[in-house]
């Protein structure tokens, strides 16, 4: 029942899939006492994030725990198993007209608990933040097998220790996900986008692209998406996705119209039918390779100037100027190393492989530089796994 | 700093003094009484000697000599927390960071403050409302409580029902750990997802006991377009509880949603002459924000909902002026108790929202076996309850009746699946209660986060964690604070 599955080319010596929390704990918890190494595995969606585990012998993959533990749409939170994919999720919640506002990802395939593992953001961040912004609550694996809560079944909720937003980001490294509480938000009754540049013959540069971004915000429109995406003639075709109420959305996309005609550049608006969207998520997670660059929003011309010289047109750069991300698909043409190496000697910038083909995996570090307080993350890593078993070697700075 | 350190034999108030000078130590025990206690008046511990750092440096250099001491440390802001999380243990070194209150950088094009722990929330708003941004959390004593202590405390208020807790606005920190060297954490100039662990959230809501906090990289907003404010009462709490629900359950995301039930407006208005009705069971005060053609569809959903669930009156102010008003009403609140009652204990607790009727129906049972009147007013829209227990310390016996009925209500939140602190902390005041919340393994799982930052147990040691202490025993004789004695405030 299980197919065959690798991590970063690491091949386990077992592929487990607890069936119930209990079993899930059971699994862990004898793993680590025998010494034996071991990831957690949702849907394999990112399983090229992170560098080549040190070592592998068991992978838990957790798609069986799919289960909703708890649905309260009256207090719009939601407490599910971590092996639930966003797409089930989706559809529960859908009837309640209700949503994660966490988009993008492989929805069919991507679980929460990875979603959360993997601190997956789409291009809604920039109205409902990252999942560090909707989860509440969290029950946890430790990977000596202890079972562990942190947070709640409430919206508001300061009792304890932030266990739950440690586990945002944390690649599996510090235990398995077990449930997660999430705060939901309702449907909008409304979408739609208004794409500047639809046709070929027009383009943004980077300085309109930050220009338009910071008009939007001068003129307090609330664009749920803004996002620009490079052309072989390396100018950007530009989009922003408005959703809410019908007359806020229309009025929104009126004003965004004669926004972006101020930056002389024609203006389409496309309803919420359009496959505006479905572009963005097909570029945005574009196969490997792929690197996610973060930076302060306001800097959005200096990194185009920065990565300009070293990219050609067959390389897609998708960046999100509100958010300070690019993301960032080379062509084979491209010298990733340089590529990597310019970005990353900035202090303000980093620079994530978020999708590494095997053959850079020799010389390439997914993450870069080790971050400021890497001697705190190490020592919080081995508090919660002495013994070094959990998915060891994949995260920041060989943790 | 201001002199090399001073030989071992030197006295305690020397050898700070030689750090950040004679006028920051303090020492004399008529100038330590201001510093037993927080806004958790109802417990004192005298400190060792009192410390005013003005930077980084002089923070780490007194850490450090804290260590070579062996003494603990407690860090303290404006004292304004209500949970006793700056309670001094006794003897300690309290770390006040009053003095740190630099504006170090503001950074519109990227949306970001960088303060000193001892800024005031309210003066990130003033300094950049011009501009029109906002720094969004808002507890109620915000024009007095400190960014370092709301971040101690993951501190909310009102408007965090739509925009998030103090977590969810700081990006970047500078901590000082307990052997005195400096961490960075989390974003340095505003870019997005820093690598690694998400420290900055671990840190944020960590009740002092990670570190001391020098720098604050926060996120500001721009103001919305329009906000509309709604007033509309109720015959009773039920009926106000019923219209959260509606909103919440139609897919309403408001700004906030206050309530005050009865004895919370005649307080309100007695001390701030709004003109309230006093003849109403429960008020609900609600904020909606955004772009103004959403605010108008909103606002006007709202009501619809206000009006099916019993309203009696429904209130848009016309102006800025008549909506700062009602605002003014009900962030002055838990001030106004002394209007009806010589002392009151506050508590806060959270329930699912859609329990407020039932929730709040046992808690006046609560208060009426212990013969004691309770008020209400707190986040509704959240489920975030501030049961204010009123009594007279006075009356021998009636202080602890009140925090035992205080305790009682937590015990009522736990039961309908909610949390023992929504915004308050746990501190001192509820570290037996935590035990209740959580699991002996979600606790142990909680300490070796907290001894990853502080092995020693050096900040803060004796808050969060439930020891075998017993809810209600005190740390320390209790005398009455100067202020109290005078008059000038009332205990809880």
């Amino acid at each position: 029942m299980n197919e065959p599955l690798d991590v970063a080319g690491v091949v386990p010596a077992e592929i487990v899939m607890p069936r119930d929390l209990d079993e899930l704990a059971a699994i862990v918890g004898e793993r680590y006492a025998r010494g034996s190494t071991f990831a957690f595995v949702g849907g394999g969606t990112q399983l090229d994030l992170g560098n080549r585990p040190a070592a592998l012998d068991t992978i838990v993959r957790t798609t069986a725990l799919d289960r909703v533990i708890d649905y309260t749409p009256e207090d719009q939170t939601i407490t599910v198993e971590s092996g639930m994919t966003l797409a089930a999720l989706d559809r529960v919640l859908a009837e309640q007209g209700q949503m994660l506002p966490l988009d993008g990802g492989d929805r069919e395939r991507a679980t929460v608990g990875g979603a959360i593992a993997a601190n997956l953001a789409g291009r809604h961040r920039l109205r409902y933040g990252t999942v560090k912004d909707m989860i509440v609550g969290v029950a946890i694996v430790r990977p000596d097998g202890t079972p562990s809560r942190g947070g709640g079944k409430v919206v508001k909720n300061v009792a304890g220790f932030d266990l739950p937003k440690l586990m945002v980001g944390s690649l599996g490294t510090l235990g398995a996900i077990a449930t997660a509480t999430l705060r939901v938000y309702p449907a909008p009754e409304a979408t739609a986008f208004v794409t500047g540049a639809y046709d070929e013959d027009d383009g943004f540069v980077a300085r309109d692209v930050a220009a338009l971004s910071a008009a939007l915000v001068r003129e307090r429109l609330e664009p749920v998406a803004m996002w620009a995406s490079s052309r072989p003639d390396g100018r950007y075709r530009t989009t922003v996705e408005f959703a809410g109420s019908r007359v806020a959305v229309e009025a929104q996309c009126r004003a965004c119209e004669r926004l972006i005609a101020e930056c002389g550049v024609s203006a389409r608006i496309c309803e919420s039918d359009s496959d505006e969207g479905e572009r963005e998520t097909r570029a945005r997670y574009a196969p490997a390779p792929r690197i996610r660059i973060g930076f302060p929003p306001a800097s959005l011309a200096q990194l185009d100037d920065l990565i300009r010289p070293l990219i050609d047109g067959d390389t897609s750069v998708n960046v999100y100027p509100g958010v300070g991300i690019a993301v960032i698909r080379t062509a084979e043409s491209v010298d990733h190393g340089v590529l990597l190496a310019v970005v990353r000697k900035r202090e303000d910038m980093t620079a994530v492989v978020e999708a590494m083909p095997p053959q850079w995996a020799a010389d390439v570090d997914s993450w870069g530089n080790p971050p400021r307080a890497l001697r705190l993350m190490r020592a919080l890593k081995t508090s919660f796994d002495p013994r070094g078993l959990c998915n060891p070697g994949r995260y920041v700075g060989g943790l | 700093m201001h002199a090399q350190p001073l030989a071992p034999s030197s006295s305690l108030r020397e050898r700070f003094a030689a750090v950040v000078g004679e006028r920051n130590t303090i020492t004399e025990p008529s100038d330590l009484r201001t510093y037993e206690c927080d806004g958790l008046l109802g417990y004192r511990v005298r400190p060792g000697v009192v410390v005013l750092p003005a930077n980084t440096a002089e923070v780490s250099a007194c850490v450090r000599l804290a260590r070579e001491l062996d003494l603990p440390i407690v860090p303290r802001g404006a004292g304004t927390g209500l949970s006793g999380g700056a309670l001094p243990t006794d003897g300690c070194v309290m770390i006040g960071l009053a003095r740190m209150r630099a504006i170090l950088a503001v950074d519109l094009p990227n949306r970001t403050v960088r303060v000193q722990p001892g800024v005031i929330n309210l003066d990130i708003s003033r300094a950049i409302g011009a501009d029109g941004y906002y720094y969004a959390p808002d507890p109620s004593s915000q024009s007095v409580c400190t960014i370092g202590g709301n971040v101690a405390e993951n501190s909310g208020g009102a408007h965090c029902l739509k925009y998030g807790f103090t977590v969810n606005h700081v990006l970047g920190l500078t901590l000082v750990l307990s052997d005195g060297s400096v961490a960075e954490l989390g974003s340095r100039d505003g870019e997005p997802d820093p690598l690694g662990y998400d420290l900055v959230g671990v840190v944020v809501g960590s009740e002092g006991m990670t570190g001391i906090v020098t720098e604050v990289l926060v996120r500001v907003l721009r103001t919305a377009e329009r906000t509309q404010t709604l007033f509309a009462t109720f015959p009773s709490t039920d009926e106000a509880g019923d219209a959260v629900s509606r909103i919440i359950g139609a897919g309403i995301v408001p700004a906030a949603i206050e309530m005050c039930d009865q004895l919370a407006i005649e307080a309100i208005v007695a001390a701030t002459h709004v003109d309230w009705p006093l003849d109403v069971g429960a008020l609900l005060l609600m904020d909606v924000d955004g772009v103004s053609a959403d605010v108008e569809e909103t606002a006007a959903r709202a009501q619809t909902h206000l009006r099916a669930a019993g309203a009696i009156e429904i209130r848009a102010p016309k102006d800025d002026a008549e909506r700062l008003l009602a605002w003014k009403g009900r962030k002055s609140a838990f001030a106004a108790m002394g209007r009806i009652s010589p002392n009151y204990y506050v508590q806060d607790g959270v329930i699912p929202r859609k329990q407020i009727g039932p929730v709040l129906r046992e808690i006046a049972a609560l208060g009426a076996a212990a013969g004691l009147r309770i008020a209400n007013v707190f986040h509704a829209g959240d489920g975030n309850l501030h049961p204010l227990v009123l009594y007279d310390a006075r009356i021998p016996g009636q202080e602890h009746t009140a925090e035992c009925v205080g305790g009682e209500i937590l015990r009522v939140c736990l039961r309908y699946g909610g949390s023992v602190t929504g915004e308050h902390g746990v501190g001192h005041d509820k570290a037996c209660y935590l035990g209740e919340q959580f699991s002996a393994d979600d606790l142990a799982t909680m300490m070796r986060i907290r001894e990853t930052f502080d092995p020693e147990h050096r900040f803060n040691p004796d808050k969060m964690f439930p020891t075998p202490r017993l809810c209600g025993d005190t740390p320390g004789k209790y005398v009455p604070h100067a202020t109290e004695a005078s008059g000038a405030a009332g205990r809880g």
